[in-house]
């Protein structure tokens, strides 16, 4: 399996990972670190497409988006294609855990296949962890979830779509105890997968 | 004992919360279905740790916990059922009565409460078992509401106090006392003396459709003596002879609204019974063909007003007309009845024919039949009374034992006093707010069918320990459904009253020899 970008900014409440090109993972998407020990499964939370060369300004063109490559292919040199992750599981053995490491500087990280992301929804804390996170520190939280959400229905097999979705209903409602019409709100988007 | 724990199908929630006084409160959980599985008058195990808590649901409620939900309700099935245990839950409250003692294998009354998250359960068959069958004479009368388990009531502590079958007509009050009736002669725990004013204690009864069932007689051949005033009624075993000596002013009182009696009259009456003693009422009766000029002279000679006479002589005119009334010296109906009380044979007093639902001689006959029965056993030696236990049942109680007349006939006193002589009331009426309170407190156990009218609820459950809740189950209760409360139960139960058809009866006739053994009906 291909790497799909590398981490290489770890800081307080910021991890980035560089990406490749018009190939940056999906928001809501699970990449994982591969590590014998230690492995870490992480959100994405942010794309982010940035100048490579620090004060540089982009200028704007006036032209269609292929006529821009074809015209002018040295820009895609000139900027990085980055992405934000938010690390949610840790996996020591065979042991699920809320992080207390950050993966390391450099871990390569690869995009988690919908056979594995059932497998982590059922047998990890996943979505749990997700929606213990503050919403204050962490303000997009429903809407990453509600990617996440969506990617697994999405990849539970059609007969058993119903059930999983009554299953995920019904761990929504004790997150949004408080939040109702948060809760009716992704209710809605999801039932309409 | 079984070691008895309710299967996960019978879990139905948690303790939430609780008191001795609110009840205890349990929150469902969001599979239990409140229609399906629970309804009021339930019974409800909760699991202490040291205790089984037994309690009676007593209230059930939908909640949400938010309004939010209604402002913006699902849209879709799966939507709402995922609400529910969340957003949207259910209680039952419960009435707890008595607890169990897991280590000790003892019932008593509630002391403590459990703990919270205490698992909630319904009752298993071994729980109801471990409750109702206590007793010496345990007899299956019915089921719980909503579950096919044989509910006992021990016999042997009923026929030690007054008891009472309350109901509107059509609620199966007459097939309830059919079948504990059964059960008192069937396991020989008392002898019976009914005053069957409707003849559906007899040999056979029909019912509002016109079926024609077995009744006691049938049942218990030999063990049964129907006497009837009627003589005429050749099922009956002897007619009822009442000599006019047994006939008091009190009674005329008791038969003031049938006689159309004024105080006047009465009090006339008794003027006749101090001067004429035994012959008072010969006397009057005599009075009736008699000339107004004669009566007046009587009148004179007995120094009472002639027209307080004339209407007393006018209103007692319907006595004549009752030809079980006779004008002789022997006692051969109460001394025959007495033998067979006696020698454990119960007795039914019948009134067919022309007397069929007829209140005069109804009331007449039982008044007069009660207080000479009670006059021997206040008499009889301690030793004989042992062995001579009585229920006396009387239908239309409410007309024997109103305020205004329990001083005056002999109810009012076994109600209050007989219980030391051995022989207790069985009332069986549909107007118990019409029955003296003071009466009605001496009612050991009730068993309530269905009541419609409040001051009779009100009544039936005055001065009962968590009365309001008991009310609640009684509005819920259909026809054939009992409340039973008080002394032979040791706790309140809500019961569908059992089949009164061929099943029964030939429980009823295993031993027609009379070696009834309770194995036999109970493995």
């Amino acid at each position: 399996m291909e790497h799909i970008g590398e981490i290489l900014i770890l800081q307080p409440n910021l991890i980035l990972a560089e990406g490749k090109k018009d190939a940056l993972p999906a928001i809501g998407s699970i990449l994982k670190t591969k590590s014998s020990s230690l492995q870490h499964y992480l959100v994405v939370v942010e794309q982010i497409v940035d100048s490579r060369i620090p004060g540089r300004f982009p200028q704007a063109y006036g032209l269609p988006e292929e006529k821009v490559e074809e015209e002018h292919p040295h820009f895609a040199f000139l900027l990085s294609w980055m992405f934000q992750v938010f690390p949610v599981l840790q996996k020591r053995g065979n042991i699920f855990s809320i992080p207390d490491t950050l993966p390391k500087i450099h871990s390569l990280v690869y995009e988690v296949d919908d056979r594995e992301l059932l497998s982590l929804y059922k047998t990890s804390n996943l979505v749990n962890i997700l929606f213990s996170l503050n919403e204050a520190s962490f303000p997009k939280r429903n809407e990453i979830a509600l990617k996440l959400l969506k990617k697994i229905i999405s990849a539970v097999p059609e007969k058993e779509k119903s059930d999983a979705i009554y299953e995920i209903f019904s761990s929504l409602t004790r997150y949004f105890r408080n939040d109702y019409y948060s809760l009716r709100k992704i209710m809605r988007e999801l039932e309409e997968l | 004992m079984k070691k008895f724990e309710g299967s996960d199908e019978n879990f139905v929630g948690y303790l939430k919360s609780g008191s001795m006084t609110e009840g205890f409160v349990v929150r469902l959980l969001k599979n239990t279905h409140i229609e399906d599985k629970l309804r009021i008058g339930d019974f409800i195990v909760i699991e202490g740790r040291v205790y089984r808590f037994f309690g009676i649901v007593d209230d059930l409620r939908i909640l949400s916990f938010t309004d939010d939900v209604f402002f913006d309700p699902p849209e879709s099935e799966l939507q709402k059922l995922a609400l529910e245990g969340s957003f949207l839950y259910s209680e039952a409250v419960l009435a707890p009565y008595i607890m169990y003692s897991k280590a000790f294998d003892t019932i008593s009354q509630i002391k403590t409460i459990p703990e919270h998250f205490s698992k909630a359960r319904l009752a298993s068959g071994e729980d109801i078992e471990a409750i109702f069958k206590k007793g010496n004479k345990p007899f299956f009368v019915g089921m719980p509401l909503t579950k096919e388990i044989e509910v006992h009531i021990d016999l042997e502590k009923l026929c030690l106090r007054n008891n009472g079958i309350f109901g509107i007509t059509g609620s199966g009050k007459t097939v309830l006392a059919k079948i504990i009736f059964s059960g008192i002669i069937k396991h020989d725990v008392s002898s019976l003396l009914i005053f069957d004013m409707h003849n559906e204690y007899g040999m056979s009864a029909r019912d509002e459709r016109g079926v024609t069932f077995k009744a006691l007689k049938y049942l218990f051949r030999d063990r049964i003596k129907v006497f009837d005033v009627n003589r005429g009624n050749k099922d009956a075993d002897s007619p009822i002879i009442i000599p006019y000596k047994f006939i008091e002013p009190e009674d005329l009182e008791l038969l003031s609204s049938e006689l159309s009696f004024s105080e006047k009259s009465l009090e006339t009456a008794y003027i006749i019974e101090r001067k004429k003693r035994d012959n008072w009422l010969k006397y009057l009766l005599n009075l009736q063909g008699e000339t107004e000029e004669k009566v007046t002279q009587e009148a004179d000679l007995l120094g009472v007003n002639a027209s307080a006479l004339l209407a007393l002589v006018r209103h007692t005119s319907k006595l004549s007309k009752l030809d079980f009334l006779v004008d002789t010296e022997e006692e051969n109906t109460i001394e025959e009845m007495l033998k067979y009380l006696k020698a454990h044979r119960s007795v039914i007093v019948q009134f067919t024919g022309k007397y069929q639902s007829n209140r005069l001689a109804y009331f007449l006959v039982s008044n007069v039949i009660t207080r000479r029965i009670h006059s021997r056993y206040e008499n009889m030696p301690e030793e004989e009374l042992k062995e001579n236990r009585v229920v006396i049942v009387i239908e239309e109680a409410h007309k024997f034992l109103s305020t205004s007349f329990k001083e005056k006939n002999i109810f009012g006193t076994i109600a209050r006093e007989m219980r030391k002589f051995n022989v207790t009331l069985f009332i069986i009426d549909q107007r118990p707010s019409d029955i003296d309170t003071e009466v009605l407190s001496q009612v050991g156990t009730r068993f309530t069918l269905q009541l419609l009218d409040e001051r009779d609820i009100d009544a039936v459950f005055q001065g009962v320990g968590g009365g309001n809740r008991l009310k609640k189950i009684l509005r819920s209760l259909q026809p054939r459904e009992v409340l039973v409360v008080g002394f032979s139960v040791p706790m309140p139960i809500a019961l569908r009253v059992r089949e009164y058809g061929e099943g029964f009866f030939d429980e009823m006739q295993v031993n027609k020899s009379g070696t009834d053994d309770i194995k036999d009906i109970y493995g």
